[in-house]
């Protein structure tokens, strides 16, 4: 089940529009999930450099958690495209052991130098949760 | 999503589609069929028809590398897309992949 929604439309007193994608933990769905991050990252006036930046950080996220996801789980993400030109992506999954992803890694390093603002969390129900921020430069600032 | 060339002393492999984590593991297997079968004396990996690679696909290059120049090989990388260039240009791989902007500086290398 993909299902997409998008919070309604700012209507110039809304500080920020939040968009919540959930697809199944597959990586068959990863290459959705890019399209939709360089989709959002455009509409905030985000350079060809961050857009692509935004689109790999976000596919490493995924990437990570979907190797403890849960059999039939669903990996949300949530990004808010704050009023200040930069967006923030929490993307969360359950996961089989509720442990959170090692930064030693390659992928973390990637994850990190792409994103900047880069954190990751677990709650008690083993959800698993990665989040980052990207700020955007655009034409404006 | 592979396909294997030989011209002179090189093996070129073409790549084309995404190398995520689920396009890396074909690309995997290619290479360790292209090495298992020997010591071409110049490895060509052609990425200039992939759109997107991450950090698993940049493992995968990365490990082809590291057999071929183990051996004594030549090791060159063929990449044009934004995405590509930006991944390893990040990492600081563009020099050691040797990363070329098309397959005929590649061959002269």
């Amino acid at each position: 089940m993909t299902n997409i929604a998008e919070a309604p439309e700012a209507t110039g007193a809304t500080p920020r529009d939040v968009v919540v994608i959930t697809l199944p933990a597959n990586s068959a769905y990863l290459s959705v999930l890019r399209t939709a991050t360089a989709g959002l990252a455009a509409r905030l006036d985000f350079t060809i450099d961050e857009i692509e930046d935004l689109r790999i950080a976000v596919d490493e996220a995924c990437a990570m958690l979907l190797t403890q996801a849960r059999p039939d789980a669903e990996i949300t993400c949530e990004f808010s495209l704050d009023d200040d030109g930069a967006i923030s992506v929490a993307v969360s999954v359950l996961t089989v052991d509720g442990q959170q992803p090692s930064r030693e890694t390659f992928a973390w390093t990637v994850l990190s130098a792409l994103a900047g603002e880069v954190d990751s969390s677990a709650d008690s129900d083993r959800r698993v949760t990665i989040t980052l921020r990207k700020q955007g430069s655009g034409p404006d600032r | 999503m592979c396909s294997i060339e030989e011209r002179d002393d090189a093996t070129i492999v073409r790549v084309s589609g995404d190398v995520d984590v689920v396009g890396a593991p074909t690309l995997r297997q290619t290479l360790i069929e292209v090495l298992a079968h020997g010591p071409s004396t110049h490895l060509i990996i052609d990425l200039s028809r992939v759109p997107f690679i991450d950090s698993t696909g940049i493992g995968v290059v990365a490990a082809a590398y590291r057999r071929v120049t183990a051996r004594n090989g030549r090791f060159s990388t063929v990449a044009t897309s934004e995405a590509v260039l930006r991944v390893l240009e990040m990492t600081g791989l563009v020099k050691i992949l040797r990363v070329t902007s098309s397959l005929d500086d590649a061959l002269r290398e």
